[in-house]
């Protein structure tokens, strides 16, 4: 089963085959989860959120369309869910839990461990701009992360989010002009 | 050197966008080379840009332990039949907790011993909670229709 196809793995799982659903949470388990991880900024949340998705996915089985693809369609529930819960935590939320680090790290550092000044350095812009994209309206935040740090083409951005490539570009502009301008504060 | 009118800001946004993730074609990039050449704001713009495209680029998200996708399907499961178990209980406590209240009021107003304030008190008790009831009821519903992000998809 596990070779199969997810067009087939979805007509399964929409005849209530929990095995074929399994296999599909499998898939895209870790997309998913990181998806989650760029829209809210916490592991926990993060992981709460993605693991609903699938939850509900999996509830709403029967209205499953085996010729679209169904990470498209699950991620549909899944910004839905993570911007609700954005909304609602938005009112709760207080200045000290605001930690960029906790969800996004440095490439690179990793790559090629910089001298102790760059590194600190590098630690604090980092820190800034995950403050900055934290502080992103919901819909840049959005595709900003679906172009940095999931690497989709706007065509696929666009396809996931539902609206034009030109719309794709104007958040993603929208975005990164408001990241420019922390970086320019910060400096 | 002169600033690019609106209609071309747009074009240059765009333009910029696509050259900074690599989705533009040699055309595109002249024609973006053209625009910065004539104009020091958007060049000015275009290095800024250009640096929070590196800070970006050297980003990413931090992955989870190995225990985290070894339990990440089970959960699932366990939630989809979780919620269809607490779906059963609210639905059963509903009927029955509406059946009880039923009885007791009605108990209560055909027993004549009890003074009328008390009778009013507790129509009162009952009436603000329905009330309460189909607000909350009414708000949750008002949202879902309203909820910006259900009409964004083009299906």
């Amino acid at each position: 089963m596990e070779t199969q196809t997810d067009a087939s793995l979805v007509q399964l799982a929409r005849g209530g085959d929990r095995e074929a659903f399994g296999l599909l949470v499998e898939r895209y388990m870790r997309r998913a989860y990181l998806q989650a991880l760029g829209l809210v900024g916490s592991r926990e949340d993060a992981l709460d959120l993605s693991q609903e998705a699938f939850a509900r996915a999996f509830r709403a089985r029967h209205t499953l369309d085996p010729d679209r693809p169904f990470y498209a369609w699950l991620y549909q529930i899944l910004r839905r869910l993570c911007f609700n819960f954005r909304r609602d935590r938005r009112v709760r939320r207080t200045l000290l839990e605001r930690d960029g680090t906790a969800w996004l790290t440095e490439a690179a550092a990793r790559a090629a461990p910089p001298s102790p000044g760059e590194a600190f350095e590098r630690a604090e812009l980092s820190k800034r701009v995950a403050a900055a994209i934290e502080d992103l309206p919901d819909r840049e935040r959005e595709v900003l992360v679906l172009k940095e740090f999931e690497d989709l083409k706007y065509r696929e951005i666009a396809d996931l989010v539902g609206v034009p490539v030109g719309t794709v570009m104007s958040r993603l502009y929208s975005a990164r002009r408001r990241l420019a301008e922390c970086l320019v504060r910060a400096t | 050197m002169s600033p690019a009118p609106p209609a071309d800001l747009d074009r240059a946004h765009a333009l910029m966008m696509a050259a900074l993730d690599g989705e533009s074609t040699t055309a595109d990039r002249e024609e973006l080379d053209a625009l910065l050449a004539r104009d020091a704001e958007l060049a000015a713009e275009w290095a800024r840009l250009r640096r929070v495209k590196e800070v970006t680029a050297a980003m990413t998200l931090r992955q989870p332990t190995d225990e985290v996708w070894d339990r990440f399907r089970v959960s699932v499961m366990h939630r989809a039949e979780r919620s269809l178990a607490w779906t059963l209980i609210a639905a059963g406590a509903i009927v029955l907790g509406v059946w009880a209240a039923w009885h007791l009021l009605e108990g209560f107003f055909q027993e004549t011993g009890a003074p009328w304030p008390i009778k009013a008190a507790v129509t009162a008790l009952v009436a603000g909670g329905v009330i309460l009831l189909i607000s909350v009821i009414r708000e949750r519903w008002f949202l879902h229709r309203r909820d910006p992000y259900s009409r964004e998809v083009i299906r």
